[in-house]
């Protein structure tokens, strides 16, 4: 025992001897534990605050189902996933003659029991929440409006339906919920229906041929009001009431038709549970709320859940990965200087165990400063990142702007994440020390205090040759020697840039993959409007009962001040049919694969599929087309080198990708457990030059008679064609190819591109006309506030005429999640990158320090400094190609792997490898190595050579 | 002809109480062709005085010529170049570059003023010190004469005119240290170049044409007599 203590002193002193490599070893592994502390506790704080933002938003619950009676609850009590239960009614809405708000006149009165009230995030401003169901809360929103109403005020409540007649002879409707009212039908109202003023200017025009009818539910009801309560998450600001909550247990349910809340054990099965539910209750009643789920990877959305949990893993085998590259790197270079002190000791009688234990002392010695220094300075960026971050995840939590969240992120510390992080720390520097500890118990004494003894690495011996010896650059030769006698030495540069490289390329790579399976997941399933590129503004004009000239509009757009790069497109997603023999091989096996996910294995064979896909449904498919104005046509035909076509021709291009997805895919309503998603590269089997047979979406008359319409009844196309117009493939592209004119590529859309005088023939032997796109930009906001007005107008007639922003679609959790992802994917390559870079800087370091004695010897034989720069250039030009040699197929092998698995996992989609950024990492690399070089060879160039000269040897 | 002229030089380490001088307004010359030995107590400033001569240290006061050259007034990287042609240096503990073979050590000085080597001289000095048979051998598979002989060899290849020894015997053995001195007493003879040695061994010190005696960062005794015995002998 002693006999290790006197050994752990010495080496205690050697590490204040060795003050520099000390410290360089304490901010290796320091950086290692924050890192740690960033995935662990990091991880804990985001989910935990998007967990509260997702709760404050939708409630904490885990589940809603909706319309169950007593008995379907008993059954859902059964369910070994389910851990609480909590009960919701809805009683609809009551007059609420206090309110000050001629638009909202209405109390929504809902029940909670009290665990729903506590998972609903119902808080109070003032009084106390409900305890009985003779007492309410309402909604802060009524007093902040001026309504009369407060603590201790009773009131009675009889609960009605919103209905509203039509009593016009024209069909209507409201819009934002949009509800169509045809002529002279009562239609129920959603529950957030706006509610229009009777007095108002579009009252009375609208009261004047509609009629709101309230239908009483039967419930009547006295209540004390017992506190006011914020404004809960489900009551907007546009809709006709205020929200009032009263309690519930399951003994005074009003209704025989009740919702309740679910709280689950969210480590068992969520698929399963979900699926069963779905079987229960039925998939239209029952909801999961995946802004609180899917921060636990519990979400229905497999995929999501997989990422997550990927992710998790990724980071932590990454850290630790790097951190014992870095830590390994800092104890293997300083073999040499270990090595002589150790020898010292081994020559007065140390054995190799005492020698092991010294270095696995002076690892843990350097473990205890570098815990604490590291966790702080993780909770640190944590707390940054999440100060930084908050915000804007707010704002994305936000997007409908129901709810107006103001939340600090707070640090999660758990104490099974302090446990993970030291025991991670602990075992990353005791495998950093393990190889050196062994090689050095293996160095005998005096090859330690004379250094011929290397860390494993034998020399070569160098062979003599005069001639060769003649013809060589001194720079040359001592470069080549250096590299070839020093291995222990310039390996550790080697292998710090290989990981470098590797580690880098497979992080950027790794996420790319994930980051594109995000977003094949995520992506938006439509065509993007062409030309929206570039295009603020957008009118969509389509097909209608109330006919308009769509050129009219367009040119009356045109002529508006301010508007300025208006393009002309037209586009409908199912505008004609083709032959499904014009579809490739390879999307029948894309669609195969994904109709099959459906069904158990072996269930379902191709050839079925084909029986009934294929040739079935008339064999043929319905297909999109997009239509540009004829010059921009031929600009695109020309920059993608199409084939010409004579006039009269009917000229196409065929968007020749597509994808198929589980998500945009459903039989009865079910989803299969994984996500798969399969990209098609080819789906039309005519090749560039052929012809496309399309048929009209219109019946021709013969065709109805022939069906058993009555032709009166039908809208027949201006010209009725008997077969197919044939279009000329003048090429076949790939929506990236066209990226300057369209964006997206659709789940199972399939679509052509024609320009629009072809486009007036389809319309022409079509029923109903493509929907025409007019975009553009505008400067003048009271231009595009006229052409609101008088677009709206047309709208209110019944016209298909619609002005929005080209760029639409709200955010939504999944959305936050993709953006996070690639938020945090971003800092770790970097991180990943710079501690890489640290570790190549330390080894280059290292190394410099180490010829310290041969730079001074160089010198004294006459060396300038260029001589000196111009040998370790050369050097580690000779390092950096060895380190690619040996990095690149070894990237290209976890690379492949990892795209192997990624599309096993998912399904099918293209993956290139990074070549270009590849490529500019190993500019950056050796730009970095060169540099690094040249500063760490200046400041050795600054100490005096004579001192390195008067020590005893090299 | 003189060939090397040291004024008033001194240094002196560090500052206030731990300051320490370790020569003292030294001046002397030395005649092309000579060989001098510097022989003095550890700690009497020869090396330091060798190191300032070769170049390698600055003197914190005072000026070497070599060939009427003020070496310290130039820079650097003009000092290094003026090195590898005009000096040759033996240190007592080699200082060869480990990853080079004994060849390559010995072209060093060489090639780094851009020169090629001269192949006939390569084996020329080679075998004149006697290592043909190691040529190819790195310095660590050598014996200490060996290693001192490649450091000659090193010193002697691009015919420096002035050869400065420190102590190139004080790590070898009695028959070693022998055929170290006689080598460079050779060279000396042989090539017309300046030798000046320091060593603590007085037998190889009386081998000198003329002795420097220092003590505590001074010249104590310069014996001229013994070169004048020696002409007068020749």
């Amino acid at each position: 025992m002693r006999n290790t203590k006197i050994v752990h002193q010495v080496t205690l002193k050697h590490m204040k001897m060795n003050k520099k490599r000390t410290v360089l070893s304490i901010v290796g592994i320091a950086l290692m534990v924050m890192l740690l502390t960033c995935v662990f506790v990091g991880k804990d704080t985001a989910f935990n605050y998007f967990v509260d933002i997702g709760s404050a938003k939708n409630g904490s619950y885990h589940y809603a189902v909706y319309d169950i009676n007593k008995d379907k609850l008993n059954m859902i009590r059964c369910f070994e996933e389910v851990t609480e239960v909590g009960v919701t009614e809805d009683l609809a809405l009551t007059e609420f003659d206090k309110s000050a708000n001629p638009e909202r006149p209405f109390l929504n009165i809902r029940r909670y029991s009290p665990d729903a009230m506590k998972w609903m995030n119902i808080k109070v401003v003032e009084g106390r929440l409900p305890e009985n169901d003779q007492e309410i809360v309402v909604s802060e929103s009524a007093i902040r409006e001026g309504s009369a109403i407060g603590i201790g005020d009773k009131f009675s409540a009889s609960t009605f339906k919103r209905y509203i007649r039509n009593n016009s002879d024209n069909d209507g409707y409201l819009a934002f919920p949009l509800v169509q009212l045809p002529a002279h039908e009562t239609v129920e109202l959603p529950f957030n229906m706006f509610y229009i003023d009777p007095q108002s200017d579009d009252g009375k025009a609208f009261y004047e041929t509609h009629e709101e009818i309230h239908e009483p539910t039967g419930f009547s009801h006295e209540y004390t009001v017992v506190g006011i309560i914020e404004t809960p998450v489900f009551e907007s600001g546009g809709c006709a009431w205020y929200a009032a909550i009263s309690a519930v247990d399951e003994s005074t349910l009003q209704n025989e038709t009740f919702n309740a809340l679910l709280m689950t054990d969210t480590n068992k099965d969520q698929y399963t549970f979900t699926e069963a539910m779905r079987n229960l209750v039925g998939a239209e009643n029952f909801d999961s709320n995946n802004s609180v789920l899917i921060f636990s990877g519990n979400s229905s959305e497999n995929a999501l859940n997989f990422i997550v949990k990927a992710m998790q893993i990724f980071f932590v085998v990454l850290i630790a990965l790097i951190s014992v590259m870095l830590i390994y790197n800092v104890f293997a270079l300083s073999f040499d200087e270990r090595a002589k002190y150790l020898g010292m000791l081994s020559s007065v009688g140390a054995t190799g165990k005492q020698k092991r234990s010294s270095v696995y002392f002076e690892a843990f010695a350097l473990l205890i400063p570098s815990l604490p220094i590291g966790f702080i300075a993780g909770l640190g960026v944590v707390k940054a990142g999440a100060n930084w971050a908050g915000p804007m995840a707010q704002k994305l939590f936000n997007f409908d702007g129901s709810a107006v969240l103001d939340m600090d992120p707070e640090l999660s510390i758990t104490p099974l994440a302090v446990l993970i992080i030291i025991l991670l720390s602990a075992v990353t520097v005791f495998i950093s020390a393990l190889i050196p500890a062994r090689k050095i118990s293996k160095v005998g004494p005096i090859e330690s205090i004379r250094g011929t003894k290397k860390s494993g690495k034998t020399r070569n011996k160098a062979k003599a040759d005069p001639d060769r010896l003649i013809n060589r650059s001194v720079t040359g030769m001592l470069s080549s020697r250096f590299l070839k006698n020093d291995k222990s030495k310039s390996f550790g540069i080697i292998r710090a840039v290989a990981i470098f490289f590797l580690v880098t390329v497979t992080v950027y790579f790794g996420s790319s993959l994930l980051i594109l399976m995000v977003n094949y997941k995520l992506q938006d399933n439509s065509v993007k409007y062409a030309c929206s590129k570039d295009r603020k503004y957008v009118v969509s004009m389509y097909d209608s009962r109330y006919e308009v000239d769509f050129g009219e509009i367009a040119d009356s757009i045109r002529k508006t001040e301010g508007v300025t790069d208006v393009a002309v497109c037209k586009s409908d997603h199912w505008a004609v049919y083709i032959d499904n023999d014009s579809l490739s091989d390879e999307y029948w096996d894309a669609y195969y694969q994904i109709v099959s996910m459906y069904y158990p294995t072996g269930q379902y064979s191709k050839d079925d599929f084909l029986k009934e896909y294929k040739l079935g449904y008339d064999a043929r498919s319905p297909i999109g087309i997009i239509a540009f104005e004829d010059d921009v046509f031929n600009k695109m035909a020309k920059e993608t080198n199409a084939l010409s076509y004579a006039d009269g021709e009917l000229p196409c291009i065929l968007l020749n990708n597509t994808s198929f997805s589980t998500d945009q895919y459903g039989i009865a309503g079910k989803s299969p457990r994984d996500y798969k998603y399969v990209e098609v590269n080819n789906p039309f089997a005519p090749e560039k030059g052929g012809v496309l047979p399309v048929y009209p979406a219109a019946l021709t008359r013969d065709e109805a008679i022939e069906r058993g319409y009555n032709p009166d009844e039908i809208d027949f196309p201006e010209i009725e064609l008997d077969g197919p117009a044939d279009l000329k493939i003048i090429n076949k592209v790939q929506t990236k190819d066209i990226g300057g004119y369209l964006t997206g590529s659709g789940d199972m859309a399939i679509y052509f591109i024609i320009p629009m005088s072809v486009a007036d023939y389809i319309d022409k032997i079509n029923a109903t006309p493509l929907s025409t796109f007019v975009l553009f930009n505008c400067d003048n906001q009271d231009s595009i506030n006229n052409l609101s007005a008088s677009l709206a107008q047309l709208e209110d007639k019944g016209a298909g005429v619609h002005l929005m922003l080209a760029s639409t679609g709200g955010a939504e959790y999944k959305e936050i999640i993709a953006y996070l992802i690639r938020i945090i994917l971003v800092i770790f390559t970097t991180i990943a990158s710079a501690i890489c870079l640290l570790n190549v800087y330390s080894s280059i370091s290292a190394l410099t320090v180490a010829r310290r004695k041969h730079f001074a010897i160089l010198k004294s034989m006459g060396s300038t400094f260029k001589q000196l720069i111009k040998t370790e250039f050369r050097e580690s030009s000779g390092m950096l190609i060895r380190s690619f040699l040996i990095a690149a197929p070894l990237t290209g092998l976890i690379c492949w792997w990892l795209s192997k698995f990624m599309i096993s996992r998912f399904g099918y989609f293209t993956v290139s490898f990074p070549w270009l950024e590849a490529a500019g990492l190993i500019v950056f690399i050796s730009a970095a190595v060169l540099l690094m070089t040249y500063i760490c060879l200046r400041r050795e160039n600054k100490i005096d050579i004579i001192d390195e000269i008067k020590r005893e040897s090299v | 002809m003189e060939l090397l002229r040291c004024e008033n030089i001194s240094k002196v380490y560090g500052s206030g109480d731990g300051k320490t001088v370790a020569l003292q307004d030294v001046s002397f010359s030395v005649e092309k062709g000579e060989f001098v030995s510097i022989v003095g107590a550890s700690g009497s400033g020869k090396s330091t005085l060798l190191h300032i001569i070769g170049g390698v240290d600055k003197p914190t006061s005072g000026k070497v010529f070599i060939n009427g050259t003020d070496i310290h007034s130039q820079s650097e990287d003009k000092l290094a170049i003026f090195r590898r042609r005009h000096i040759g240096l033996v240190y007592q503990f080699y200082n060869l570059l480990p990853e080079l073979n004994v060849d390559e050590n010995i072209v060093l000085p060489h090639m780094l003023d851009g020169r090629k080597p001269d192949k006939e001289r390569l084996d020329q000095i080679v075998e004149y010190l006697g290592l043909t048979d190691r040529r190819s051998h790195l310095p660590n598979e050598l014996s200490g004469g060996q290693q001192q002989r490649a450091s000659i060899g090193r010193a002697l290849f691009s015919k420096p005119e002035l050869l400065l020894a420190d102590e190139p015997t004080g790590n070898l053995d009695r028959k070693n240290s022998a055929e170290i001195v006689e080598l460079l007493k050779e060279s000396n003879r042989k090539f017309g170049q300046t030798l000046i040695l320091i060593t603590h061994d007085e037998n190889i010190a009386l081998q000198a044409d003329r002795i420097i005696y220092m003590e505590d960062g001074n010249i104590t005794k310069d014996d001229r007599i013994r070169v004048t015995d020696l002409m007068g002998r020749e």
